[in-house]
């Protein structure tokens, strides 16, 4: 194969257009002292109002009342139904447009709503799932003891079903993050720009994509962490404090090896 | 001797007729009565007009067949289940009275479950203390306290640190029965306590099930646990069909039983 070959050319093109390192590495400083925070931000915004809407949906969807459920379960049929890009169009533009101004005009607050109100359908569906499938013994566990039904719900049930989808959870925590590339369309201002915009910014500005790149390894940055801090939580969780003061298992009453995670249902543990 | 690998510390098994430190006579006031207590789900009746009640300082054991209705008439005394008609009365409270405070009166009887049901995300103190600081609004210092020695009294005292998980099932019953023990019940109900756990561990939680009945509490216990019954029990009552077919002392019921179906489930056991 020559130089010229087409598989080449298209090579040297691929490598031209996206991974110019001079251009990536001139777009790192402006994407880590603005854009990073910034998505940052909407994320973390959006993960929190999502988690708050979530737990306020779960709990309406786990209702024997029909009537209780059907406006979490419309809420969250739609806005996982609806494409991202409708539903940030919908809150950043059509809310203002129908006189709603929450957050005046800066763009800013739309975008960490817009994405909030997704990841509270999405996450919604992950905790009631989890809570319901923790043994229905818990609840009766928890009533016995003279726990209120809300009460038994907050300390005891809802806490495991959320332990058991911490997974689940930071898969839509990463999906948070990279759907806050979304906001742009939103046009956010100077200072607000997060690194998607950055990104594109610099694109229109030199006529070539690498700056993507650049945006792509700082969303990395963000998202892989976060998989393995949630993963080594879920770890920590399941398995309860390290066993640094575990007594030895002498006793045939003892487990020889600390584990079983959750429930203690059927038979013997150990 | 380490304290965790211990057997339950002050609870060893009683020798056989051993006296009460208060014994139960036939005419102490009843602390729990059920008049024509019935349960259906859907068309098929679990408990059919039973009517019994558990003295004070006594010691009941329900016996029957597999599906006879006995764990269901136990969730039913203190609302697990709700009954369909009938009346149930702790003392001089009437729980099921319309406008009955079911979660108080829930606080005033203990229950053990077949399956534990401890709270595997808390620690064993915490199980402990669960009950004691969110519903008698006790001071964590002063729970933590009354929770230690409850699991002393079930020779669990320095596990309390560790998850249920890390526990065998024995001792998962254990602290299970400290966890209902804290609330300082009037009654005591035991669903089928040691029905979950290998031979060889049922022994230590039948020996903190005889203390109890020594020192004079209330409980009412549906057992697979002949000897138990017939050595610990005040009253056995039987149950078969839904219904509570015979009631009387240990000695009445397994040596001079009336009903045919109590002669023949007793021939096949024993």
């Amino acid at each position: 194969m020559t130089l010229s070959s087409p598989v080449s050319l298209a090579s040297n093109a691929l490598a031209d257009t996206f991974f110019d390192w001079g251009l990536i590495a001139r777009t790192f400083p402006r994407l880590i002292s603005e854009g990073l925070l910034n998505t940052l931000t909407i994320a973390a915004g959006a993960i929190v109002l999502g988690v708050v809407i979530a737990l306020a949906a779960t709990m309406l969807l786990l209702s024997n009342r029909w009537w209780v459920r059907l406006p979490a379960r419309i809420y969250v049929d739609v806005f996982r139904g609806l494409p991202v890009i409708i539903t940030v169009m919908l809150v950043g533009v059509g809310l203002p447009a129908a006189g709603l101004r929450p957050f005046g005009t800066d763009p800013f607050g739309y975008a960490i709503l817009a994405i909030g109100i997704i990841s509270g359908a999405y996450t919604a569906e992950i905790f009631r799932s989890g809570v319901q499938s923790v043994d229905p013994g818990q609840l009766q566990a928890a009533r016995s003891l003279g726990l209120s039904y809300l009460k038994a719900m907050r300390l005891v049930v809802v806490p495991q079903g959320i332990r058991r989808v911490l997974p689940a959870m930071a898969g839509q925590f990463i999906k948070d993050i990279k759907e806050s590339s979304l906001v742009y369309l939103l046009g956010l201002a100077v200072g607000q720009r997060e690194l998607y915009f950055i990104a594109q910014e610099e694109v229109a500005r030199t006529y070539n994509s690498s700056p993507l790149i650049a945006a792509g390894i700082c969303y990395l940055s963000l998202t892989i962490p976060m998989t393995y801090l949630v993963n080594y939580l879920d770890k920590r969780l399941r398995e309860g404090p390290r066993p640094g003061n575990t007594p030895t298992p002498v006793d045939p009453d003892l487990p020889d090896t600390p584990l079983q995670t959750a429930g203690a249902t059927g038979r013997e543990a150990r | 001797m380490n304290p965790a690998t211990a057997g339950p510390n002050p609870v060893a098994p009683l020798p056989k007729g051993a006296p009460k430190a208060a014994p139960w006579t036939p005419d102490a006031p009843a602390a729990l009565q059920v008049k024509g207590l019935s349960k259906s789900y859907g068309s098929n009746t679990v408990v059919c007009e039973v009517t019994l009640d558990v003295r004070r300082g006594e010691t009941l054991c329900v016996i029957g067949p597999s599906g006879s209705g006995k764990s269901t008439l136990l969730k039913c005394l203190n609302l697990l289940e709700t009954p369909d008609c009938g009346e149930i009365w702790l003392g001089e409270t009437c729980l099921t009275a319309p406008r009955a405070d079911v979660d108080a009166a829930r606080s005033r009887i203990g229950m053990v479950f077949q399956h534990f049901n401890l709270f595997p995300h808390m620690s064993v103190e915490r199980n402990v203390t669960l009950g004691l600081t969110s519903v008698k609004g006790m001071g964590r210092e002063q729970a933590r306290e009354i929770a230690r020695r409850r699991l002393d009294q079930v020779g669990l005292a320095a596990l309390a640190d560790q998850r249920p998980g890390r526990l065998s099932g024995g001792q998962q019953q254990r602290v299970a029965i400290a966890r209902a023990l804290a609330m300082e019940p009037e009654v005591m109900l035991f669903d089928e306590a040691t029905s979950a756990l290998d031979p060889e561990l049922v022994k230590d939680v039948l020996a903190v099930m005889r203390d109890l009945a020594s020192g004079g509490m209330t409980m009412a216990v549906v057992t697979h646990e002949m000897g138990f019954a017939r050595e610990a029990a005040d009253r056995v009552a039987f149950m078969c069909d839904s219904r509570l077919a015979e009631i009387g002392t240990p000695d009445r019921i397994f040596e001079s039983a009336e009903h045919p179906r109590l002669r023949q489930f007793l021939s096949q056991i024993l």
